[in-house]
C-alpha cells in the first residue's frame, strides 16, 4: 500500500512540474498571407512587422524565394533489375519490387487530381502554397490500375523533410481509397532513404538531392517507366527559407540574395545552426557559404568555425528549437517551420 | 492559457484514430515480445541453474554478453538479414510488426534467461539439498523449484514488458515506423519531436509512463502474498 | 549399519576429510562432535548421499535408502504452508495429514500448520525442517546441528521429540552436535572429530567425560560437563 501511495505522489509531484513551467503562450493568432508567391530571381525580404504574426518565437523567416534555394523533388521507381548485392557484395537476384504499385502511384502523382492537391497543399492552413508544380513536369493521364493482391502494397521511401511537411498525409489517402493500394511510407535522411532503396526495401523513392539522385540512376537503380522519357521525373519544388533571429543583427533581411545573405552571416560569425546530417537541407545548406570557407558536409571542414556553426545533426524540428534557443540563424524547408511556428514553437 | 500537459490530455481524449493505432500496436508489440521472450527465456534460466551439463559455464557467459547486446546493433542486423537483398527476405519480415517482434524476442530472451538463472543459482543448492534429505523424486524437486521461483518470474515478465515497450532503436530500424502499421509510442515520440511537435511527443510520453505505472502497481499487488 | 573405508574428500586442494576406517552399528545413536571445519557436516553430507566422495566410500547396509532421512545445516522452508511443507514426503489422503499434523504436534508447531513456511522464524523453520523429516517411519537420522538456531525451549522439544521417534521406529541416528551436553543426552556413542579425522570413538560418556586425544580436550574445555 505504501509503495503505491508513494508511485502516486511522485507521478503528482512530476506533473506538477510540467504545469509551472508553462510559459504563457499566446495561440498564434491566423497568419496573414504573404506576397502571392512569385518566381522571381530575386530574393524577396519578408514582409514587415506589421503582417508578421504573433508569436512567442525569437526567430522568423528572413529571406525566402531565391532561386538558389529552390529544392526540386523528384520520383524515382526502383528497378526489378538492378544491380543489388548484399552486404558481402554478392548478386542477388530475386528481389521482390513492385513495380505496378510503383508506377500506379507515379501515374497518379504526376496526374491531373494529385496536382491539384499539391498546388492547394497548406494555403488554408498557413494561407500559403507550401509546394509548387514544375512547369517543365511530365504528366501522366494513363489509365490506373486497382490494386490487387499481388501488387496492393506499395513501399515509398522518403525523406523525412517530406514526410514531416504532412504532404504525403494528405495527398496518399486519397490514391489508397480510389485504387485500392496501402501505401508503406517510411521516411529517413537522404541518404538512408537512397540506400534502403538499393537494398531493395523499397519500390520508389521520393527525394530532392539532385546529385544523389543522379548516383541512383547512374548506378542503375531506376528505371524508365512506360510513358516517360527519364528516371528522374522531377515534378515538383519547394523553397528553403533562411530563419533567424527576428532583429536580424547580421541584415540578411536586406540582402540582395541567400548567398549574400550568407556572407554576412560568416563575416559577422553570427550564429548559425547546420542540420549535420548529409540531408538534402544540410546539402543545400553547404552550397551556399563562401567557396573560401571551405564548408562542406563533413564535420571536420567546420572544425575551425565551432565559435558560430553548430554542425547539430538533428532533424528539423530539433535544429529550429536550437536556433529558436541560441538566437541564431538557420536554413529550413517552410513546412517545418510553419508547422514549427503554429505550435508556439515552445516545449512547454 | 493552457498548459503542455492540458494540451497533451486534450489530445489523448480527442480519442485520435492515428493515437489509437500506435496505442494498439505498441501493445500488440510489447504483449507478444514479452511473452515469448518469457516462455523461451524461463525454461532456459531454470536449466542453467539446476542442471549440469558439458559447456554450461559457456552457455551461461554467452547468454550474459548477450544480455547487454545494444539494441541498436540487434536492429541493424535483423534489418540487413530482413532486407530485400538479405538472406532472410523470403521471410518478408521488414517494415511489419512481426519482424519487430523478433527483433525483441531477441534482446529480450538472455535478459529473461540471466534474470531467472542468477536468482535461481541461489537458491537451487538448499532447495535440493533439503528435498533430497527428504528422499524426494526429481519431478516433485522441479515442480518444487518452479514453485519457489514463481515471484522471480513474474518481477522477470514485469521487466522484459517495460523493456519492450521503452524499446525504441531496434524497432525504428525493423519497423520503419510506418504510420498504422508499425509505428510504437517510442517511435512515434521521436518522430513527432524530431519534427518540431513536442505537444504530440509529450501525450504520447505521459500515456506510456501511466501504461507503466499501471503495469507496476498490479505487479506490486499481485506480488503481496496473501496473508 | 554403516561402514566406511578409505573415504577421502577435498576440497581444492585441502584434504578436509580422512576417515580410512569406521563403524556405525545400526542400534546405537552416534553424535559427531568437533570444533567448526573438523569434518562433521562433510561426513554427514557423504552418508546422506548429498556429496560424493573423492576417495573410498560410505555403505549402508541393511537400510533402504527411502528410509534415510537427512536434515542439512540450513533447511530450506518451501513457500507453502507449514502442513505442506511437513506433508512433502508423504502421499495424499487423510492418513498422511494426521501423521503431518502428529509431527508438528511433536515439535510444538501445531499453532503454525498453515502459517507460510517461508515467512517462519528461524527456530520455527528448524522445527518445521524436523518435523517434516519424522513425519514418515526412517530407519536412518542423518541431522546436521538439529538445534542450532533454535532457543532453550524449542531445543528441549526437538530433543524429546527425537528421542521419542528413534525409540518408537527402532531407528538409528547419526547427528553432530556443537554442544557436548546433547551429545550426553541423546547419543550411546560419540565421534570425535579433528581436523578432518577422527580423533577418537567410545561410548558417549567415556569420551566426553574422559576424553584420551588432546584435541577432543581443547574442544570440551570450553564446556565442564
Amino acid at each position: 500500500m505504501k509503495k503505491t501511495l508513494l508511485i502516486l505522489l511522485a507521478l503528482l509531484m512530476l506533473m506538477n512540474v510540467f504545469g509551472c513551467a508553462s510559459r504563457e503562450a499566446e495561440p498564434a493568432a491566423e497568419p496573414t498571407p504573404t506576397q502571392a508567391p512569385a518566381v522571381e530571381a530575386t530574393a524577396e525580404p519578408a514582409p514587415a512587422e506589421a503582417t508578421e504574426p504573433e508569436d512567442a518565437l525569437n526567430i522568423a523567416i528572413l529571406l525566402e524565394q531565391d532561386d538558389a534555394m529552390i529544392n526540386n523533388y523528384s520520383l524515382l521507381a526502383v528497378n526489378e533489375a538492378a544491380p543489388f548485392v548484399d552486404a558481402d557484395g554478392n548478386a542477388v537476384s530475386d528481389v521482390a519490387i513492385n513495380t505496378v504499385g510503383a508506377k500506379a502511384l507515379v501515374d497518379w502523382m504526376l496526374g491531373d487530381e494529385a496536382a491539384n492537391l499539391i498546388a492547394n497543399f497548406g494555403v488554408e492552413a498557413y494561407g500559403e502554397n507550401l509546394f509548387y508544380l514544375r512547369e517543365d513536369r511530365p504528366v501522366s493521364s494513363a489509365e490506373i490500375p486497382q490494386a490487387t493482391g499481388e501488387t496492393g502494397t506499395i513501399r515509398l521511401s522518403t525523406t523525412t523533410s517530406v514526410n514531416d511537411s504532412g504532404l504525403l498525409g494528405s495527398l496518399l489517402p486519397v490514391f489508397e481509397q480510389e485504387y485500392g493500394y496501402t501505401v508503406e511510407v517510411a521516411s529517413a535522411g537522404t541518404g538512408k532513404a537512397i540506400a534502403a532503396a538499393k537494398m531493395g526495401n523499397a519500390d520508389l523513392i521520393l527525394v530532392h538531392s539532385k546529385t544523389q539522385e543522379e548516383d541512383f540512376v547512374a548506378g542503375g537503380f531506376a528505371k524508365v517507366l512506360e510513358g516517360y522519357d527519364a528516371e528522374r521525373l522531377t515534378f515538383m519544388y519547394n523553397y528553403f527559407v533562411l530563419v533567424g533571429p527576428k532583429d536580424d543583427p547580421a541584415g540578411c533581411a536586406g540582402a540582395g540574395s541567400v548567398k549574400d545573405a550568407f556572407r554576412l552571416i560568416a563575416d559577422g560569425k553570427y550564429r548559425f545552426i547546420s542540420r549535420g546530417d548529409l540531408s538534402g537541407t544540410h546539402t543545400k545548406e553547404v552550397s551556399l557559404w563562401p567557396a573560401g570557407l571551405g564548408i562542406t558536409t563533413e564535420a571536420d571542414s567546420v572544425k575551425n568555425y565551432t565559435d558560430w556553426y553548430t554542425y547539430s545533426n538533428a532533424g528539423m524540428g530539433v535544429c529550429l528549437t536550437m536556433a529558436n534557443e541560441m538566437n541564431a540563424y538557420i536554413l529550413s524547408d517552410k513546412a517545418t517551420f510553419l508547422t514549427f511556428r503554429a505550435n508556439g514553437g515552445a516545449i512547454w | 492559457m493552457r498548459t503542455a500537459l492540458q494540451l497533451a490530455i486534450d489530445l489523448l481524449l480527442s480519442g485520435s484514430a492515428e493515437l489509437k493505432d500506435i496505442v494498439s500496436v505498441t501493445l500488440r508489440m510489447t504483449l507478444t515480445s514479452s511473452v515469448a521472450a518469457l516462455l523461451l527465456g524461463a525454461p532456459l534460466g531454470v536449466l542453467y541453474a539446476s542442471a549440469r551439463f558439458p559447456g554450461r559455464k559457456a552457455l551461461i557467459v554467452i547468454n550474459r554478453t548477450l544480455m547487454g547486446l545494444p539494441p541498436v546493433v540487434c536492429g541493424l542486423i535483423c534489418y540487413m538479414l530482413f532486407s530485400g537483398v538479405g538472406p532472410l527476405r523470403h521471410l518478408k519480415l521488414l517494415f511489419t510488426v512481426e519482424g519487430m517482434i523478433v527483433a525483441q524476442v531477441i534482446l529480450l530472451t538472455p535478459i529473461v534467461t540471466g534474470s531467472m538463472e542468477t536468482y535461481l543459482s541461489g537458491v537451487v543448492g538448499p532447495i535440493r539439498e533439503t528435498a533430497r534429505g527428504l528422499r524426494l523424486s526429481r519431478g516433485r524437486t522441479f515442480l518444487l523449484t518452479l514453485n519457489e521461483s514463481k515471484y522471480q518470474v513474474v518481477s522477470t515478465y514485469l521487466f522484459a514488458f517495460g523493456r519492450a515497450m521503452a524499446e525504441v532503436g531496434a524497432v525504428a530500424m525493423v519497423g520503419g515506423a510506418i504510420a498504422y502499421k508499425t509505428n510504437v509510442m517510442t517511435t512515434a515520440i521521436m518522430m513527432y519531436t524530431n519534427r518540431g511537435d513536442f505537444t504530440l511527443g509529450l501525450a504520447l510520453g505521459i500515456l506510456l509512463l501511466a501504461i507503466s505505472l499501471v503495469v507496476n502497481v498490479l505487479a506490486h499487488l499481485l506480488q503481496r502474498s496473501p496473508a | 549399519m554403516i561402514e566406511i573405508a578409505g573415504l577421502k574428500k577435498f576440497y581444492g586442494k585441502r584434504l578436509v576429510l580422512d576417515v580410512p576406517k569406521l563403524t556405525l552399528e545400526t542400534d546405537r545413536r552416534y553424535a559427531l562432535i568437533g570444533p567448526n571445519g573438523s569434518g562433521k557436516s562433510t561426513l554427514l553430507r557423504i552418508l546422506a548421499g548429498v556429496l560424493v566422495p573423492d576417495e573410498g566410500a560410505a555403505a549402508i547396509r541393511g537400510i533402504p535408502a527411502g528410509e534415510v532421512g537427512y536434515l542439512p545445516q540450513k533447511p530450506y522452508a518451501y513457500d507453502l504452508s507449514v502442513l505442506q511443507n511437513v506433508m512433502l514426503s508423504l502421499g495424499g489422503g487423510k492418513e498422511a495429514r494426521e501423521r503431518a499434523l502428529d509431527a508438528l504436534e511433536r515439535v510444538g508447531l501445531t499453532s503454525l500448520s498453515s502459517a507460510r513456511g517461508s515467512r517462519l522464524s528461524g527456530g520455527e523453520q528448524q522445527r518445521m525442517a524436523l518435523a517434516r523429516l519424522i513425519a514418515r517411519p526412517r530407519r536412518l537420522l542423518l541431522l546436521d546441528e538439529p538445534t542450532a538456531s533454535v532457543d532453550i525451549r524449542a531445543n528441549e522439544r526437538i530433543e524429546r521429540a527425537l528421542t521419542d521417534y528413534v525409540s518408537e521406529n527402532g531407528c538409528m541416528l547419526v547427528f553432530s552436535s556443537h554442544e557436548p551436553g546433547q551429545a550426553l543426552r541423546l547419543a550411546t556413542d560419540v565421534v570425535a572429530l579433528s581436523e578432518g579425522r577422527v580423533a577418537e570413538t567410545g561410548g558417549a560418556g567415556e569420551v566426553l567425560r574422559a576424553p584420551r586425544e588432546a584435541s577432543t580436550q581443547v574442544f570440551l574445555q570450553r564446556w565442564r560437563i
